[in-house]
């Protein structure tokens, strides 16, 4: 089946269900202190396929996969196997801010912000 | 065939030209190019001499026994240094002012009010205006409730984390909100305070107004002036925070630089630092050739001119007192400075004089070094004829040059020129100012840390990352790559070097800026040298009765400077590029081959 876009332009987020809310909410917050939409589906997978189909669909073709283990932040032109960004999911909150952070910049064209 | 050696042991680099005579016949065998090993003068160079000498014969295929003789550069006695004050400083007493521009601030607008902070909003009765201060430890959450649900009239928010949007995007009435104020807990409390923050794209227009400031806060005439510094301060932000309070001021403080005394054949002149580079310059063009120059002792221009003649006392093992500065470069230069008082580590563009400075050694000991060779290699060492003279010799090697020809040395540590006329007399001169203080120059306009990075902004051409896989090249064009770029790079501004990307940290994103300084660098001290150097060296002393000039020295390969030197010759209408020795070698290694040609003309003695 092929994968229909996302209507309005924003990144796309796929996580998991059984997630604890509170954690990709730092996610969020940072894209959206950058000021760029998303629009987020609670979905079953691993973090990389998810990431690069929300990637795919995402008409800013910036996605993000979420699971009990890691996060994966990617972008459509980039090849499956090396997604952009990768953290564990039990990262400080502030680099799950700042991964969320970088989603934004990715569309904004602004310098990431540093994940080490 | 006989094979003869002619080695230039130049400030950075040491260049090699190899030959074979025979019957007065010259055929280069090739050129060798290692960087110079120690301070240029001392037996340290031998290392850097065996580098450049093994690198050619490797290359031409000959050994080191079929060298029948080697001929040294006698080094110009002179050593140049570059140093740098600061003559102006911005002070902010008693906070009253946040100027700094964080990338996302919320809301929008300008309003005043009473500063508070959150806590204590549920503490009072009184019913005006108040701007609330948001430390770290309140969320913003927990922040836009409070604001949301509290009964007073609030009008704009002071936040210390990165939340503005945030905040704004839980409020129902829209604020504006300045945030990353990192030493929130200095922002006085209870204090007359206007918030302005713009549109995206947009910059701030009432606190950026003197009188704009003067409606807010009702102030007089005599109060509006004080605050002129504060508005002039915030031009250009997007977002901006004035705190009234009593006392509060921003003041521009002059640091008395002091004077400069310059010693000349004409005469003395004395002459204030702080009336700019262009006065001293022209002090010194007064003071014929000059004999010293000594700074007001404690003031900043007598630091400096320590300072520089320390590291020659140093360099050369000699007293302090005997060090004699020869030629003086001043150029008018700014550098960014945190701002003393500031709470959200504003920075504040501060006037600044750069000076570079030429004083007179001994005669470097060549002699010893070319000793040490022989010894060390067994093939005869001599010391050659005079640096300038070796230099215009090799400089006639290019194609379409002809005597009376003047040439312009520029490497690192000093510009020197010379001329030699059709019946061969040459004159020269060494003058302050080169290659090193254009990196100083683009290091403290920039706010560079490291001399490294700048040294590699001048000589490198920039580009900016556009997307993952595209960059923009400072002319415009567009190349494209097949594997995706490294995401440090993504967005930034970038040093094309031969070996890689090298991404520039921090607030360095316009090209434009960067570009700019770097070229106004190389113009201020390469143009300006040039003039100098071809005056002092014209027959009569006026530039324009030269005809033919030749840019050599390590600084001529830079990729912009012999342009900008030639464009600025033109108009003098004088015939001026880049030198080409020998129709090969490009501007480099004239001295070096300037060497052999003189030992085949002398039969090799």
């Amino acid at each position: 089946m092929v994968p229909t876009k996302t209507v309005k332009p924003s990144i796309k987020i796929f996580a998991n269900s059984e997630i604890r809310e509170n954690i990709y909410n730092e996610l969020l917050l940072g894209v959206e202190e950058e000021g760029i939409p998303y629009d987020l589906e609670i979905k079953r997978g691993n973090a990389l396929d998810m990431a690069f189909e929300a990637a795919d669909i995402s008409i800013l073709d910036v996605g993000i996969g979420i699971t009990n283990d890691e996060i994966i932040l990617h972008f459509s032109k980039l090849n499956k196997e090396k997604p952009l960004f990768k953290i564990p999911l039990d990262s400080s909150v502030e680099k799950i801010r700042n991964i969320g952070s970088n989603g934004a910049r990715l569309v904004k064209k602004m310098p990431f912000k540093g994940l080490l | 065939m006989k094979i003869i050696a002619g080695i230039d042991i130049g400030n950075a680099t040491t260049e090699t030209a190899l030959a074979g005579v025979e019957n007065d016949k010259v055929e280069f065998l090739g050129s060798g190019i290692a960087s110079t090993t120690g301070i240029k003068g001392t037996s340290d160079n031998i290392k850097g001499v065996f580098n450049s000498l093994t690198k050619v014969l490797k290359k031409a295929n000959i050994t080191m026994e079929q060298l029948s003789e080697i001929r040294i550069n006698e080094a110009a006695p002179v050593i140049g240094d570059v140093a740098m004050e600061t003559i102006t400083e911005t002070i902010i007493t008693e906070s009253t002012m946040i100027g700094h521009n964080p990338s996302t601030p919320g809301g929008l607008g300008v309003a005043s009010g009473t500063t508070i902070m959150i806590s204590d909003l549920a503490n009072i009765t009184e019913n005006k205006d108040y701007v609330v201060i948001i430390p770290q430890n309140v969320s913003f959450l927990e922040a836009a409730n409070a604001i949301n649900n509290s009964n007073k009239s609030i009008t704009a928010a002071i936040v210390q984390r990165d939340d503005g949007v945030l905040i704004d995007n839980r409020l129902k009435k829209r604020i504006p909100i300045v945030d990353e104020v990192k030493l929130i807990e200095k922002v006085p409390r209870g204090m007359l305070c206007a918030v302005e923050v713009a549109g995206t794209g947009g910059i701030v227009e009432v606190l950026s107004n003197p009188y704009g400031i003067a409606t807010l806060f009702k102030l007089t005439p005599e109060e509006t002036k004080k605050i002129v510094l504060i508005a002039r301060a915030l031009i250009g932000n997007r977002s901006a925070v004035v705190i009234k309070t009593p006392k509060g001021d921003v003041k521009e403080r002059r640091i008395p630089a002091g004077t400069i005394e310059i010693i000349g054949t004409e005469g003395k002149t004395i002459v204030d630092v702080e009336e700019g580079s262009e006065r001293i310059m022209e002090a010194i063009a007064k003071a014929g050739n000059m004999e010293d120059a000594m700074g007001e002792p404690g003031t900043n221009a007598g630091g400096m001119l320590d300072k520089v003649k320390l590291v020659m006392a140093q360099l050369t093992s000699k007293d302090i007192r005997d060090i004699k500065i020869q030629d003086l470069l001043t150029v008018d230069t700014f550098t960014p400075k945190m701002v003393q008082g500031g709470l959200a580590n504003e920075f504040s563009e501060e006037n600044a004089v750069g000076i570079a400075a030429m004083v007179k050694a001994d005669k470097l000991q060549m002699e010893m070094i070319a000793k040490e060779l022989t010894e060390k290699i067994g093939v005869p060492v001599k010391v050659g004829g005079v640096e300038a003279d070796m230099a215009i010799r090799g400089a006639l090697t290019t194609p379409g040059t002809i005597k009376p020809l003047a040439i312009i040395d520029m490497g690192a540590g000093s510009t020197d020129a010379s001329i030699i006329s059709k019946d061969e007399k040459i004159t020269s001169v060494h003058l302050a100012g080169a290659g090193n203080m254009v990196t100083m120059l683009i290091q403290s306009e920039l706010g560079i840390d490291d001399f490294d990075t700048a040294e590699d902004i001048k000589r490198y051409p920039l580009a900016k990352v556009e997307s993952l896989f595209h960059i923009r090249h400072e002319d415009g064009t567009v190349q494209f790559f097949d594997e995706p770029l490294d995401p440090k790079l993504f967005a930034r501004v970038v040093i094309l070097k031969s070996d890689g990307m090298i991404p520039l940290e921090g607030n360095h994103t316009s090209i434009e800026k960067i570009k700019m300084i770097r070229r106004n660098a190389k113009r201020k001290v390469f143009v300006t040298n040039a003039l100098r150097s071809l005056a002092k060296v014209s027959p009569t002393n006026n530039v324009r009765d030269i005809e033919f000039v030749v840019l050599v020295g390590g600084s001529a390969i830079d990729f912009e400077i012999p342009e900008l030197v030639t464009d600025a010759l033109s108009q003098y209408k004088i015939v001026s590029g880049r030198a080409n020795i020998r129709g090969t070698e490009g501007p480099r290694n004239a001295v070096a081959t300037g060497l052999v040609l003189s030992m085949s003309e002398k039969g090799g003695n």
